[in-house]
């Protein structure tokens, strides 16, 4: 048996060829050329783990089903996901995704919109092929799946984006969940595997079981996102290291660092967390991440990650832990501890 | 928040991550699955499921037989034709087969024996044509007696990349006297399901 690190690769290798290959299939052959399709085309081929298009397969066939009945919404999954990265990019004004520029910084805002538009436009050409591989009633069932992913993602997304356009700073570890929830959760693992495991069952899977093991799993890799970005490497991660501070992002860093400075350092904080990214200097953001470290801010993630993910392990024996024992079930398994222990 | 050791850490994330656990499972509201999981080992719930999704996919497959036999009943009883006297061919869908039901009249005192049909190009009012439409007649000839009438299934295979719109041709009968009849083919621009995804 691979070891663990080794058996995520590939199997997370394994669905993106497939994944990577009917996204390719679906993309328009004709033009616009370098406005849309090669700008576009381009940024799907940037390296991403397809962790959501994973543990959609994984639910499904860990069920007994196979891959095919759960493609179209796997490869839906994956095109949503790089729609929200650029979307996200130019409302968070991030200069670097995956190792590259990010899409408005290369090709300007309003061409990197549309770019994003397209994205999410073509992730409904999949979608329509599920009525001919699952039939009208499951299509139906799918579809009010997706719909309900796309409306908590936008409203997590919304949420966010209000804290900061408000300067919210009385934020509790409860806000900061429910918030990941939606913007995170919902399209990275909740529904992923809802979709997976109600196709891979027909039904039969209770997915009240499947969405508490995704809220934890999902909680756990938003946070381990925001560490890596204050203490990762740029090379590995791909985005820029500090970002999050720079976008004055409400992390669970910036929510406990809140909660613990008094004085003047707070007064600085949250004078700091006012503003756009341009008002806030390289020595500023400094000086907020030293504050961190003074205050147990990531230490204290770190610990909140470890419990959630100790929730996970409990979550998935009871979503999962009857099925049979195959690699589909062994990836759901051990994508907890993938989460929490990468550095990419 | 806390700052304290480990253990305080994980109470609150514990209890944190259970009231946002809580708030969104109220929010989906999710039905109660169906019941099969104390039916026995895994095995049989996994061929339940992969029956019910045969099931329900082959439902499709039996509702669009049950329309599609609707409509050729509906043809028999009542022929397709339009207020002008055209034969209406249906469905018009791109890449898919449209039928109607052609009827011979003889009005002679002498039978006839061994009529066939051919079917000419569509085409549009301004000229967009379905050049091989690919007739087909079922049967491919008929017997028609003296002062009766008899149908024919007509079929044409329209092309996947036929544009939508209204297309007018014609049949004619072999040994049949009557001028040839008008058919019209209304290509609606929808992409059907594969059938061979089924």
């Amino acid at each position: 048996m691979t070891t663990g690190t080794a058996f995520m690769s590939d199997y997370l290798e394994g669905v993106r060829s497939g994944v990577v290959d009917a996204v390719a299939a679906s993309l328009p052959k004709g033009g616009p050329r370098s406005s849309l399709y090669d700008p576009l085309a381009e940024f799907l081929k940037r390296a991403g783990k397809s962790i959501r298009p994973a543990l959609c397969i994984a639910a499904c066939r860990a069920h007994g089903s196979t891959a095919e009945h759960a493609l179209p919404s796997a490869v839906a999954l994956e095109l949503l996901h790089n729609a929200f990265l650029i979307h996200d990019d130019v409302e968070d004004g991030s200069v670097s995704r995956r190792g590259s520029p990010t899409m408005h910084a290369e090709h300007g805002v309003p061409i990197a919109i549309n770019v994003g538009d397209g994205l999410a436009v073509l992730a409904l050409q999949p979608l329509t092929q599920n009525i001919g591989v699952l039939g009208s009633a499951m299509h139906n069932r799918v579809m009010a799946e997706f719909g309900e992913l796309l409306r908590m993602t936008v409203e997590g997304q919304a949420i966010e984006l209000g804290w900061r356009h408000e300067n919210v700073v009385d934020l509790t570890s409860v806000d900061y969940l429910e918030m990941v929830a939606l913007k995170t959760c919902a399209y990275t693992t909740i529904y992923p595997l809802r979709i997976g495991a109600l196709i891979g069952s027909w039904g039969r899977a209770d997915l009240e079981l499947v969405t508490r093991f995704g809220l934890y799993l999902g909680a756990a890799f938003q946070i381990t996102d925001d560490l890596l970005n204050l203490t990762g490497t740029e090379e590995l991660y791909g985005k820029e290291i500090g970002g999050d501070l720079a976008e004055g992002k409400r992390t669970l860093m910036v929510a406990h660092l809140l909660s613990t400075t008094r004085g003047t350092d707070r007064e600085f904080l949250v004078d700091f967390l006012d503003g756009e990214r341009k008002d806030r200097s390289k020595d500023e953001i400094e000086r907020v991440r030293a504050m961190m470290d003074v205050h147990g801010s990531i230490t204290y993630a770190e610990r909140y990650t470890q419990a959630l993910s100790e929730q996970a392990v409990s979550a998935f024996d009871q979503a999962f832990g009857e099925l049979p024992d195959t690699s589909d079930r062994r990836f759901l398994s051990e994508a907890i501890e993938f989460v929490v222990s990468r550095n990419l | 928040m806390d700052n304290g050791n480990s253990e305080e850490v994980r109470r609150e994330a514990y209890q944190a991550a259970a009231s946002a656990v809580d708030r969104l499972l109220e929010r989906i509201g999710d039905p109660a699955p169906s019941g099969l999981t104390d039916l026995g080992t895994a095995t049989w719930g996994r061929f339940r499921a992969e029956l019910a999704r045969v099931v329900d996919v082959n439902l499709d497959l039996v509702r669009n037989a049950f329309n599609l036999y609707g409509s050729m009943a509906d043809s028999a009883v009542f022929p397709a034709e339009d207020s002008a006297g055209r034969l209406s061919l249906s469905p018009g869908l791109a890449g898919s087969e449209a039928a109607g039901l052609v009827w011979l009249h003889n009005f002679d005192e002498t039978p006839r024996a061994g009529v066939a049909l051919v079917g000419s190009k569509l085409s549009t009012s301004q000229g967009e044509p379905i050049v091989d439409p690919g007739w087909s007649f079922s049967p491919a000839t008929v017997d028609v007696p003296a002062r009766s009438a008899v149908s024919v299934l007509a079929k044409v295979t329209v092309p996947p990349d036929t544009a939508g719109g209204v297309y007018d041709g014609t049949i004619s009968a072999t040994g049949l006297q009557g001028r040839p009849i008008d058919v019209r083919l209304e290509v609606i621009d929808l992409e059907p399901v594969a059938h061979e995804t089924w």
